[in-house]
């Protein structure tokens, strides 16, 4: 290859181009092979004497540090009858001061310092990050700690906030999109799981910063973190920094160090049916449709081979066969795709996803059951099996490595999450293993047709209508059942 | 992480990624680097490159300087339009059957061409008020009967007919169509997020690459630039209006914001959406996307920029190789000469719909490389954030509001000083704006203090700096220069964040936040009956 390059650049210098230097089609590029290791992660993972694993990497490409410490435990752990605690309780740790800096001033330093610090809740885990310019790390991960630690909770800004958190849920049902996403955790969870434990206008009256001082002291603990971080810093520097922060603490809530997140067991079947919620309004002429069932999480041995499959089907972009068959062909979408993730700690749904004027919808659904049938019966073409595979092995370092921050962050959540150890570095192995059987395999087993639960959202008399022109029908996809929506402040359902 | 859509970025999502633009500062100023090598071929067409050796990846992206500005009424919508139709293919990309291919494009533009006479028609009825009009009894029987009864034209069974004919030819084509090829192509090389982006001022096309194979980019770009075949055309027309749909016309408030940015732009092409109006993507034919590449996609008119790991002797080469090919045409195109002309009274607009209470207030400022730039960057962002002018005062001391924000947005020939609240419920939101009008007219008054100064100062200085962490970052900064002026206006740029002071604060406060250049948008919930 080298010596092609320097033949180019003799004719590139006499001003000479020659056509056939340009092959006539891409396929015939020949590329200089690539390596890529998967970056060490014991190289980068340090122990601090607290025990809280630290990642972190050294980058003095700009005068900046970004640090995240990843929490363990979300809102899956907020007590009964208090949902909304654990999101009120992260927004107030950043925003209600600490038991010697006034919130203003806190809000100020951070502003004057231009450093970005939020502390935010999910599921099942946390997290609290800083990004602040290197010159300033001392007096930035100094408030971070000081806000990890000492909340002072204010009840003024309590009181902001939860006049704030109220109006966002006036607007649970101004948008289909809300409404689309909420009602697909229902269907497929079923309304015991966690997720499905909504904040409700009572339970957000319920609040006091008592509960917000019992959540913080059960959540905010270093032998609950693990950090990342990557930017102009010394390690060494930063580790010190780091045990000096964290060995003031007073021991923490038990028996949670090293040990991975959990979930509850999914345990819960979606009645499969077409589930239709009603938006009124003049201008709502698209609906939203999402239909599947349940799926598995990231242990599950065919994990691999379920991605390659979801790729080639739907998760692949405009690669995938619905794309192409539901907006190249037919015009039908902007949006459609599947979702075949698994879940993290605990497993997500198969859907089919997408978006399609209202007389549309049933037409457009029709053509994602072929494509469902189609590739259970037929499988896909081992050229098909290629180009996703050549993707995922291709792609791999840009997927999960693309930074040194987000090196940092694949390990640091990995090894929170109890990933199997092998699972980077075993990541495109098990890609290249795989054949078109494999492929047919998981689709049969992975894809239930007739256990297909809808959730379909908007004008839905327009949409049961049709098109006028394709025979098919909302209902001849599945039984309709129109379910009234939730109440927002409630989250009951009119009779 | 595969790219989900060729997204148009809506305002909100553009003001997010444009509205602090980011400059290359030299590195004594500011302790960091951003080499930045340039080339310009002998079209024109210009070429950036920055090395980063982090991960053998390239960003690679094409900036074209043209947008919806650049369009006229009756063909809105065509630029983003366009940028779809890039990703339909070649003679080589694309088709199995490029020949057959050709004919089958001819017989469908044919039969489009007597669709469009209809259309007309009907657009003429329209406006002598014969359409037939459903009656009240029509009108209220449930949907499914109520599309079955709506009265037909005396185009209906003519319409009917062509349609037919029109669909048989789809059919025939897309035996021989290879969808989305190209998009094929890239990821079966490990290409991700592939994509590209249309705004007022410039269409962006981008994927990042493993750095062995930057020359499958130089390939597929130049081939699709250079000889572009406009294959599905019709069946995307029907994609872009889904898109309209789901960005726009099914949201709470996306037409009441479109109108509003028509209101703002009294004269200016950048009032009207980029998306288009339903009505102009309704009738756009081949010939028009022809036009406008005859038009507007010269090499001159594009920056290719290339961020990673990448070796920029090699580069330059497969840029002069592939590129090189691209003609430039004859001609220049017409220039922007409307200028927005100075507001005269503050105008308003007041609606309803379901979403959240919501204010904003909007001025006219000066464009992304006005010498005032980097002093209204300022200036807004004295007015934002939790410790800005806007936040206590609104939201915890009056009890006004629940949110606040404000920014900056520039674009090519000018751009929009914004202040936005959200009211609180049950508080007035006359008295939300009153309270935003006083503390405006305070900075107009006395300006801002010297740690605000500062403040601002390190909060643009830092946010150029965290926005050059990614490859994509760099190359979003350094294209949104060159869409507005060059990357080196990021020189300036940055040497202005560093000199400028509070009295060019006060100036610009004085100067664009008149009472009389306001633009008001009052957002109320609609209450159910």
């Amino acid at each position: 290859m080298r010596a092609a390059g320097v033949f180019l650049v003799l004719l590139v210098g006499t001003g000479v181009l020659p056509a056939q230097d340009i092959p006539d089609h891409p396929d015939k590029l020949k590329y200089p092979s690539l390596r890529f290791e998967v970056p060490d992660a014991a190289a980068m993972r340090t122990r601090l004497s607290t025990g809280t694993p630290a990642y972190l990497i050294e980058d003095a490409s700009l005068p900046i540090v970004d640090l995240r410490i990843l929490i363990r435990g979300g809102s899956f752990d907020e007590p009964p009858g208090k949902e909304g605690v654990a999101e009120l309780t992260a927004d107030l740790m950043r925003t209600g001061g600490t038991a010697t800096r006034d919130p203003n001033a806190v809000d100020e330093e951070i502003d004057f310092l231009a450093a970005n610090v939020s502390i935010g809740v999910e599921d099942v885990t946390g997290s609290a990050s800083l990004s602040v310019l290197s010159k300033d790390l001392d007096r930035g991960l100094a408030i971070l700690m000081d806000l990890l630690r000492n909340p002072s909770f204010r009840q003024d800004k309590l009181d902001t906030l939860k006049a704030q958190t109220m109006d966002a849920m006036k607007s649970r049902n101004d948008r289909t999109s809300s409404i689309e996403s909420r009602e697909v955790n229902l269907l497929f969870y079923g309304p015991e799981y966690p997720i499905n434990r909504l904040a409700t206008k009572a339970s957000l009256e319920s609040i006091t910063r008592e509960d917000l001082k019992g959540f913080h002291a059960s959540w905010v603990h270093p032998s609950r973190f693990i950090v990342a971080a990557a930017g102009a810093f010394k390690k060494d520097a930063l580790v010190a920094k780091l045990e000096a922060a964290f060995k003031e603490w007073p021991a923490g809530p038990q028996g949670s160090a090293g040990v991975p997140v959990t979930a509850p067991k999914v345990a819960h079947d979606a009645k499969p049916g077409i589930y239709c919620f009603n938006k009124e309004g003049k201008n709502i002429t698209q609906g939203r449709v999402t239909f599947g069932h349940m799926g598995v999480d990231l242990r599950h041995p065919d994990v691999q081979a379920i991605r390659v499959m979801s790729y080639i089907f739907g998760a692949g972009g405009f690669s995938s066969r619905l794309m192409q068959r539901v907006r190249s062909q037919e015009g039908l979408a902007y949006d459609v795709r599947s979702d075949f993730r698994p879940g993290l700690v605990y497993p997500f749904p198969f859907k089919i996803v997408y978006q399609s004027k209202s007389e549309s919808c049933a037409y457009a659904g029709s053509l994602c059951l072929e494509e469902v049938a189609r590739i259970r019966k037929e499988g896909v073409k081992p050229e098909e099996l290629q180009a996703a595979k050549q993707f995922y092995l291709d792609a791999f370092p840009g997927l999960f490595f693309s930074t040194k921050m987000q090196t940092a962050g694949t390990f640091a959540t990995a090894e929170l999450l109890g990933f199997p150890k092998d699972y980077y570095l075993s990541y495109r192995e098990k890609i290249a293993a795989l054949t078109t059987e494999d492929i047919r395999r998981v689709a049969q087993e992975h894809l239930h047709p007739e256990k297909f639960a809808w959730v379909v959202v908007g004008n839905i008399a327009a949409i049961q209508a049709g098109d006028g022109k394709h025979p098919v029908k909302l209902a001849d996809l599945g039984a309709v059942v129109p379910v009234p929506l939730a109440d927002p402040f409630t989250l009951e359902r009119p009779k | 992480m595969t790219t989900r859509s060729r997204v148009f970025l809506i305002l909100a999502v553009l003001a997010a990624l444009l509205r602090a633009p980011v400059a290359a500062a030299s590195p004594q100023d500011s302790g960091f680097q951003l080499p930045v090598e340039e080339l310009v071929l002998d079209n024109g067409m210009r070429v950036l490159l920055v090395e980063r050796h982090d991960v053998p990846r390239v960003f690679c992206s094409l900036w074209w300087r043209v947008g919806s500005v650049n369009e006229r009424t009756g063909a809105t919508g065509l630029s983003h339009f366009f940028e779809h139709m890039m990703f339909m293919g070649t003679d080589v990309i694309g088709t199995r059957d490029a020949k057959k291919d050709a004919q089958l494009n001819e017989k469908i533009e044919d039969v489009m061409g007597r669709i469009r006479e209809v259309k007309l028609a009907r657009l003429e009825a329209k406006r002598r008020g014969l359409e037939p009009v459903p009656t009240k009894e029509v009108l209220s029987l449930p949907e499914k009967a109520r599309l079955a009864a709506m009265p037909k034209d005396a185009y209906e069974e003519k319409y009917r007919a062509l349609l037919e004919e029109y669909e048989g030819y789809v059919e025939e084509q897309k035996k021989i169509t290879i969808p989305e090829h190209l998009s094929n192509i890239f990821q079966a090389n490990g290409g991700t997020g592939l994509n590209a982006t249309t705004s007022y001022d410039r269409t962006n096309y981008f994927v990042e690459l493993p750095a062995n194979k930057v020359e499958l980019f130089c390939w597929l770009e130049s081939d699709r630039f250079l000889k572009p075949v406009f294959r599905s055309f019709y069946p995307e027309r029907d994609v872009v209006k889904e898109e309209r749909r789901m960005r726009t016309d099914s949201t709470p408030t996306g037409l009441i914001h479109e109108a509003y940015w028509a209101m703002l732009w009294e004269a200016h092409p950048y009032r009207w959406p980029v998306l288009g109006w339903m009505s102009d993507i309704d009738m756009y034919q081949l010939a028009d996307a022809q036009r406008y590449y005859d038009t507007h996609y010269s090499p001159q008119n594009c920056t290719a920029i290339f961020v990673g790991d990448l070796h920029p002797g090699d580069l330059k080469e497969l840029c002069r190789r592939y590129f090189g090919r691209l003609k430039r045409f004859g001609g220049e195109r017409d220039a922007i000469v409307t200028q927005e002309p100075e507001q005269v009274a503050e105008r308003r607009m007041e609606a309803e719909a379901d979403a959240k209470d919501d204010l904003t207030v909007e001025w006219h400022g000066p464009s992304a490389v006005h010498r005032d730039a980097a002093a209204c960057d300022l200036l807004m962002s004295a007015f934002s954030g939790r410790s800005g002018r806007l936040y206590r005062p609104l939201v915890e001391e009056k009890m006004l509001a629940l949110e606040t924000e404000s920014y900056f947005w520039s674009l090519r020939y000018g751009g929009v000083l914004h202040v936005g609240a959200q009211p609180r419920e049950g508080a007035d939101p006359v008295q939300v704006e009153k309270a935003i009008h006083g503390i405006v007219e305070e900075v107009r008054k006395s300006g801002i203090t010297e740690r605000e100064l500062e403040k601002t100062r390190n909060q643009q200085m830092a946010d150029l700096v965290r926005g050059l962490k990614t490859s994509s970052g760099i190359a979003q900064q350094l294209g949104y220069f060159e869409t507005v002026g060059t990357y080196k206006d990021f020189f300036s740029y940055a040497k202005s964040l560093e000199t400028v002071t509070a009295a060019d604060v006060q100036r610009c406060a004085e100067q664009y936040l008149k009472p009389s250049g306001r633009n008001v948008l009052v957002v109320r919930r609609k209450e159910k009956k």
